[in-house]
């Protein structure tokens, strides 16, 4: 039989083993507050601190090659166009010369590897016969040594270098015109290390298209998008 | 010597101090959140950018918001008129009916259609809301032509990229007269050959024409001779 001071001490022993107990889970969980018992509402505070942000937007963000179409009475089976001003007149009929390529700045305070997507491939975007319609891009830097390779270094790339992370001497690209594919955000890496720097943060993509004879009469969009990562 | 024996109030109270302790406790973990985890890449901003351009057909003509009498001056490999006003504000296309001599109506909006595909060798009133469209497909020129009309009014198309003069195909001995669409004004030019000062008789790309004629006859364009 138990009598009442075994019984006390069992009591206090229990006591102080769940008052250690909680005291442990509060001061881990920070939960001294319990809103339940001060308010019906539930509050909550989240802190997030961003260190560093990359930023980029389009100093130029947009190219119109206005209105046209094929001359095909002098049996041209397409028309080709880009921004460096290539407007074949013999072949292509009142469209605009374009000699400014999209231009892509870095706004932000950290040095930034850029990404770039393009809503539709040239079937999409130009439609005609395929083996004849083309869209194709080029990278290049705006200001000088505004790119840097992986490692900050400004050697340029060969023509064939691909970016990505295996290639670590890359800085832009492509440096010649390749071949766009529809990709979804945040796409291909065309910059590996693009300054903040005011006088050099800022490269150039630029746009070339081949209009087949027989592309559908209508307007034509193709949007790009270009995702700024910050880098060391 | 016996030891004390503590009173039974004394226990009473350790078991309250015991209840309420659990009572803390069972609020506290019935309440307890995990803290929210935040673990994200900082990736950054995003910029967009357009590249666009317009390709006009092959034969088109300029058109205005309200009546436009067009022909088609190149074949389509798709010739439903959803195909060929796709992306087009549109509200009706009227086709000429040569044997009933009225005008059948499409309409996008209808349930059912009487035609629903356009034909190089007619012209169609087209009732467009948008001025800014275009309304011909690009697709292969039209060759030589030979269109067949009835006694009294017929709608054949000029089908051509390049301006003639349509008293190089009207024929005088059986057409008596020929009808454009004055698409600003809305209303028909009317030319008759005995007219003392008849308006002028140019065709563009992409116009559209009505022939009235005293008896069935087959009109023939010569792209070479029309376009010299």
């Amino acid at each position: 039989m138990i009598n009442n001071k075994q019984l006390a001490i069992l009591m206090g022993l229990l006591l102080l083993t769940m008052l250690g107990a909680q005291y442990l889970v509060l001061s881990r969980a920070s939960l001294w507050e319990i809103t339940s018992l001060q308010s019906s509402t539930d509050t909550g505070t989240v802190d997030i601190t961003v260190e560093s942000v990359g930023g980029i937007r389009f100093a130029i963000n947009n190219v119109t090659f206005g209105r046209g179409k094929v001359n095909t009475t002098a049996g041209n089976d397409r028309c080709i166009l880009d921004t460096n001003g290539t407007n074949q007149s013999s072949k292509c009929i009142n469209f605009t010369s374009v000699t400014a390529p999209f231009q892509l700045e870095n706004d932000g305070s950290q040095n930034a590897s850029v990404q770039l997507a393009f809503s539709n491939d040239a079937d999409g975007f130009i439609g005609g016969d395929p083996g004849l319609n083309d869209y194709r891009y080029v990278v290049d830097q705006n200001e000088t040594d505004s790119c840097r390779n992986f490692s900050g270094g400004t050697g340029e790339p060969s023509a064939s270098c691909i970016l990505s992370a295996d290639n670590p001497e890359c800085n832009v690209g492509p440096t010649g015109w390749a071949a766009v594919n529809a990709t979804s955000n945040p796409g291909n890496i065309i910059c590996q290390k693009l300054l903040p720097d005011n006088l050099g943060d800022s490269i150039t993509v630029g746009i070339n298209i081949s209009i087949p004879f027989n592309s559908p009469a209508e307007v034509k969009i193709s949007t790009l998008t270009a995702t700024a990562t910050t880098v060391s | 010597m016996k030891s004390k024996e503590i009173p039974n109030g004394v226990i009473y109270a350790l078991a309250a101090l015991l209840l309420v302790t659990l009572a803390v406790q069972a609020v506290v973990f019935l309440n307890y959140r995990p803290p929210a985890q935040f673990d994200f890449p900082v990736t950054g901003h995003q910029a967009t950018g357009t590249v666009g351009f317009t390709i006009v057909g092959i034969c088109s003509g300029p058109v205005v918001q309200g009546w436009n009498l067009i022909s088609l001056c190149a074949n389509s490999t798709d010739s439903s008129i959803t195909s060929i006003l796709a992306g087009i504000d549109f509200r009706f296309v009227m086709r000429w009916n040569k044997t009933g001599q009225d005008f059948s109506i499409f309409s996008p909006l209808a349930a059912q259609n009487p035609f629903t595909t356009m034909e190089v060798n007619r012209s169609y009133f087209v009732f467009l809301n948008d001025a800014n469209a275009v309304i011909e497909p690009n697709a292969n020129f039209l060759p030589d032509l030979d269109i067949a009309l009835v006694q009294g009014w017929d709608t054949p198309s000029y089908p051509y990229e390049f301006t003639a003069n349509f008293t190089d195909y009207f024929d005088g001995t059986v057409h008596r007269f020929h009808m454009k669409w004055n698409s600003t004004d809305q209303e028909f030019i009317i030319f008759s050959p005995r007219a003392a000062s008849p308006p002028p008789s140019l065709m563009f790309l992409g116009d559209g024409q009505f022939i009235f004629s005293e008896a069935a006859n087959t009109l023939s364009y010569n792209r070479t001779n029309l376009s010299g």
